[in-house]
């Protein structure tokens, strides 16, 4: 069992009677190579949640998401998530470091990948796909190359692609971490409002800074590595939407301080 | 202005003043038309056998491109059985490698007396010569897609067929465009060497017998026609590729970029 420290109490989850969506229990993950990724992790996200995964690189951050996402299966424990269902497809959208996006393709070609791999013809998708174009500020960008964009609009138009199925499990992995800091607390303020307006997605986001950890999540989880597990998790008390001034309230350095305190203890442990 | 001087103006100006160099020691030297013709008759003699090198021609660029289109056949449906089973790939290509090892000209012969068609044999020569880039080339080209798009296409649970179609093909194709330029070249190198080997004359043959038959001829002029040919045509495959090239990749692909490196 870990010593999961918890700073503060969680906030009460939306939904208490529902199961989670997505189930960790007691999970390790040892690669081929030996090195032991994970260890022991426990965590649960539920519909409506936003939940961040904070820690150095190599804690297994990243693990954690590919095996909620079904592309990593866990060597002892157990994993229940809506991607490992079997016939499950898109209800579970992943965003990685990079855009990811194929260079070959437009950006409408590209946000209607998940939905032709469901069969759905261009015509068909095209109300949806120009729908989540138009959320993410990408309307008039359908027909550009991601070569031709920024590296914040390559990532709007990963984000709009992983929307447009409307998940009900939303991962992301260090999203924004290769963006300047004005671009990047821009998309973490319309990240949250496209989470909350797709009401009960439950959003579990993988990042090594600590003010977007706070700006963005209900609950952070902290973890270490050698092996990779959760060490300490702090509730975030700010209802969504978050105000204009979260940034620079009292509130949001006090819980960067602790973050960073749990941070601090995690590593000297 | 600057960039279609550079781009155009300069490389015309070096050819054409190589040319009247050649030309101004020719006439200023008095070198022989059996040793080196000047270009203005090498120029008359095209003109004049204009008729007889135009069939050749014509018969070289048959082989050619036949050959290249069985190579782009063969390389892309060999690479892709590569691609769907790596123990083909391991038990297949070092057969690959033999075939493209192996000096052309040292083969021809066996394949000449082993396929009793002429035109095969050409064919054959010439498709082992062009088919091993295009194939290596797509064989890397088919690994090449980004490996988080091909946990995308997992996540969505893709059909193999739509991982080819919709990943794999797009992200080997500036790898097959790669190998077809190079192949496209080759393939003429290996048309006319076959055709060297073999030997063979009459009327349905192509340039390199106008090379040889001038050859025993000692008629320069001629050889040097049938030449410019052949140098004419391999720029111009080459041209068609780059445009190729340029009209797939050019909108996405950096290999196709003008920015400096």
């Amino acid at each position: 069992m870990p010593t999961t420290e918890h700073v503060n109490e969680p906030a009460a989850p939306p939904a208490p009677t529902l199961p989670p969506l997505i189930d960790l229990q007691q999970v390790g993950k040892r690669f081929d190579s030996g090195l032991q990724a994970l260890q022991g992790v426990s965590l649960a996200v539920r519909g409506g949640e936003f939940v961040t995964l904070l820690g150095p690189s190599g804690c297994g951050k990243s693990t954690v998401l590919r095996l909620a996402a079904g592309l990593e299966a866990p060597s002892s424990g157990r994993v229940s998530a809506p991607a490992l269902q079997p016939g499950s497809r898109g209800d579970t959208a992943f965003v990685f470091q990079e855009p990811t996006l194929m260079p070959w393709a437009s950006v409408f070609d590209n946000v209607w990948l998940p939905l032709r791999l469901q069969g759905h013809s261009r015509t068909q998708a095209a109300p949806a796909v120009q729908a989540v174009l138009q959320r993410v500020g990408l309307a008039d960008f359908a027909q550009a190359r991601p070569a031709q964009l920024s590296g914040g609009m390559k990532m709007r138009a990963s984000i709009a692609r992983a929307l447009v199925t409307r998940p009900q499990v939303l991962l992301m992995d260090e999203p924004f971490a290769a963006l300047d800091d004005i671009t990047r607390q821009a998309l973490n303020a319309d990240l949250l409002q496209w989470w909350h307006a797709a009401g009960s997605m439950a959003a579990l986001f993988v990042t090594h800074s600590v003010a977007e950890a706070v700006a963005l999540s209900q609950r952070v989880l902290v973890m270490a590595a050698h092996p990779g597990r959760v060490v300490a998790e702090l509730a975030i008390d700010a209802p969504y939407p978050r105000p204009a001034g979260f940034r620079h309230s009292a509130p949001f350095t006090d819980a960067c301080r602790r973050l960073g305190q749990a941070l601090a203890e995690a590593h000297a442990a | 202005m600057t960039g279609a001087l550079q781009r155009w103006l300069l490389p015309t100006l070096v050819l054409l003043a190589l040319i009247a160099g050649w030309e101004l020691l020719v006439r200023l030297a008095n070198i022989p038309a059996y040793t080196l013709p000047a270009p203005s008759l090498i120029g008359q003699t095209l003109a004049a056998n204009f008729g007889s090198l135009a069939g050749s021609w014509w018969v070289t660029v048959k082989i050619t491109a036949g050959a290249l289109a069985l190579a782009c056949a063969g390389g892309v449906l060999i690479a892709g059985a590569f691609a769907l089973s790596p123990t083909l790939e391991r038990a297949l290509f070092p057969v690959a490698v033999v075939l493209q090892v192996t000096p052309i000209v040292a083969v021809a012969p066996l394949i000449l007396i082993y396929v009793e068609s002429t035109t095969a044999a050409l064919l054959l020569c010439a498709w082992i010569v062009a088919f091993f880039p295009i194939l290596s080339n797509t064989v890397v080209g088919l690994r090449a897609a980004d490996a988080n798009l091909r946990d995308l296409f997992r996540l969505y649970r893709a059909s193999p067929w739509q991982r080819l179609r919709l990943l794999s093909l797009p992200a080997a194709l500036p790898y097959f465009v790669a190998g077809l330029k190079i192949s496209g070249g080759l393939s003429l190198i290996g048309a006319v060497t076959a055709e060297m080997v073999a030997g063979a004359a009459g009327r349905e043959t192509g340039l390199a017998s106008r090379i040889l038959e001038a050859s025993f001829r000692t008629e320069t002029p001629k050889m040097f026609a049938a030449l410019t040919l052949l140098v004419l045509t391999g720029v111009l495959i080459f041209a068609l590729f780059n445009a190729l090239s340029g009209w797939l990749l050019g909108p996405w692909h950096s290999s196709e970029s003008d920015r400096p490196l």
